[in-house]
């Protein structure tokens, strides 16, 4: 029963973790480009004390079961789950969604690479594409200061209008798009900005609309994929299931305690 | 001097302590992906208690066995999830070679294009291989499963070729839980590839653990232990009411 009593405590530890994900999931509900985390669970290892067929009983058979006893449950992962968000229009023209798979990438303070879904982006003083946090877009995209009107097209080719030559369109670059083996390995930093991992593979990056990839709208937004009714739900399936632990808790210490009254 | 009847019934509360800790697991475990419930079995033990006359009588042995039902399918909607309608199994592979036996289906996909579990443990396709679902660096979204296990590139809808592998083992009592929703066959019995239409993308299976049933097993087991312990009191008040009268 002692051993009972940790078992049911790594399930209300579970439960735990269950139920931060929801408060992550359902605070991000209105964050750009954010994906929802799901947690999953699998039970723990076994002390095998009797292994199933080979303990024989007077009659030489075999017993076709064994004794087994769990230690509880933990955490097997959580994943992110990249379903695309309602896309919301904006009307800013610097404001793009990606429709399909594939993320901006953006050159993070320490030199490495980032990857986002949140397009909402704005120029910095150099005239250069950022996101809202800062960090450059990658491949860098220059728009001059006289531009007076900028349009992006689904393939990331991004042109414009200048002052200085209203009658002509420039073009001022072309957006790339990047995309991994395994999304869910990508490891998130905070900020709306995730970084490759062994397990996500390496980026393929490529123009929008090509190779799989995802295309941009312009002036919308993609608003995060958390549905708040399902997280709801889930958080009143996670509570039942910690008081449930909880009770069996209880049940455990009281069997102690009318272990322990045999003896007065 | 230890009585039958003290033996008897310490057999039982043993029998009981470890019940409880079945169910503890099992309420532990009403979230994990397609966990089997733990059922615990009582079974008559003839030879634990010898007493003066070399009598062998019944005490109690406990036992577990896994509840093989299947669990409710959720669905996700998760193109990387899959579930099992029917009674089988899928495989996977670790790193060393061993095999296990699995009904959880929440896949991943590797840097190298294996299907993998949350371990990393490759699944297995019905030639017993370890399944890769695209080639190393080839980035495709990603892969439906047809209910026949068949991998058909999801962009495309031009089938891969491969099939993700479901197998049936003789008898299910001689696999081993080993954590992680995943099964040994301690038996090494023959495994067959079954045919299959119960693969169900975009679902999970929910753990067979039943909140309620649960509680009441746990209640059933509190109440037999606190009548075997007051049993187990009163025998003990007898005896030594037994030896006060014999000395006097």
């Amino acid at each position: 029963m002692i051993k009972s009593l940790y078992t049911t405590a790594t399930g209300m530890k579970a439960q735990q973790t269950m139920v931060d994900t929801i408060a992550n999931n359902i605070a991000n509900v209105n964050t750009a480009g954010f994906k929802r985390s799901q947690v999953s669970f699998e039970d723990l290892l076994y002390v095998t004390l009797k292994t199933p067929g080979l303990e024989r009983d007077a009659g030489g058979v075999a017993s076709p079961i064994g004794v087994q006893i769990g230690s509880g449950a933990q955490l097997s992962g959580t994943s992110k789950i990249y379903t695309t968000g309602v896309l919301e229009a904006t009307n800013r023209p610097l404001d793009l969604a990606i429709e399909g798979d594939g993320f901006f990438q953006v050159r993070l303070p320490d030199g490495g690479n980032g990857f986002t879904r949140d397009g909402h982006l704005q120029r910095n003083s150099e005239g250069r594409l950022v996101t809202s946090g800062g960090e450059v877009i990658q491949p860098e995209i220059n728009i001059p200061n006289d531009a007076i009107e900028i349009s992006i097209d689904a393939e990331g080719r991004v042109s414009g209008r200048t002052a200085g030559n209203p009658d002509t369109t420039a073009t001022f670059g072309q957006l790339q798009l990047a995309r991994f083996v395994n999304p869910s390995g990508l490891l998130a930093l905070g900020g709306n900005i995730l970084r490759q991992t062994d397990a996500s593979g390496p980026p393929t990056p490529n123009n929008p609309g090509s190779n799989g990839l995802g295309t941009l709208k312009q002036n919308f937004i993609e608003r995060s994929n958390v549905e708040i009714v399902n997280e709801l739900v889930n958080l009143i399936v996670a509570q039942r299931a910690y008081e449930v632990n909880s009770r069996a808790i209880q049940a455990s210490d009281q069997m102690l305690s009318t272990a322990t009254s045999v003896i007065r | 001097m230890t009585t039958y009847a003290e033996a008897a019934l310490v057999s039982s509360l043993n029998y009981l302590s470890q019940s409880q800790q079945a169910i503890a697991h099992n309420l532990a475990n009403i979230s994990s992906t397609a966990f089997k419930r733990r059922q615990p079995i009582a079974e008559e033990s003839p030879s634990r208690f010898h007493g003066m006359l070399r009598e062998q009588l019944p005490t109690v042995k406990y036992r577990e066995a896994a509840d093989w039902s299947i669990g409710n399918l959720v669905p996700t909607g998760e193109r990387n999830h899959v579930a099992l309608e029917s009674q089988d199994f899928f495989r996977v592979r670790d790193g060393e070679g061993n095999l296990f036996f699995t009904r959880s289906g929440e896949l991943q996909v590797d840097a190298q294009g294996y299907l993998t579990d949350e371990s990393g443990f490759h699944y297995l396709d019905n030639a017993g291989a370890d399944l890769q679902v695209r080639a190393e660096g080839d980035s495709s979204t990603g892969f439906s499963v047809t209910p026949g296990g068949e991998i058909v590139d999801a962009d495309t809808g031009v089938s891969t070729g491969r099939t993700l592998g479901v197998f049936r083992v003789g008898s299910r009592e001689a696999l081993q839980p080993a954590g992680r929703g995943r099964f040994v066959d301690t038996a090494k019995q023959d495994v067959v590839v079954v045919p299959t239409t119960a693969i169900r993308q975009g679902n999970v299976e929910a753990s067979n653990v039943q909140t309620v049933s649960e509680m009441v097993n746990m209640l059933v087991v509190q109440r037999s232990f606190q009548a075997t312990a007051t049993i187990l009191r009163n025998v003990g008040q007898l005896q030594s009411s037994f030896v006060s009268a014999l000395a006097r």
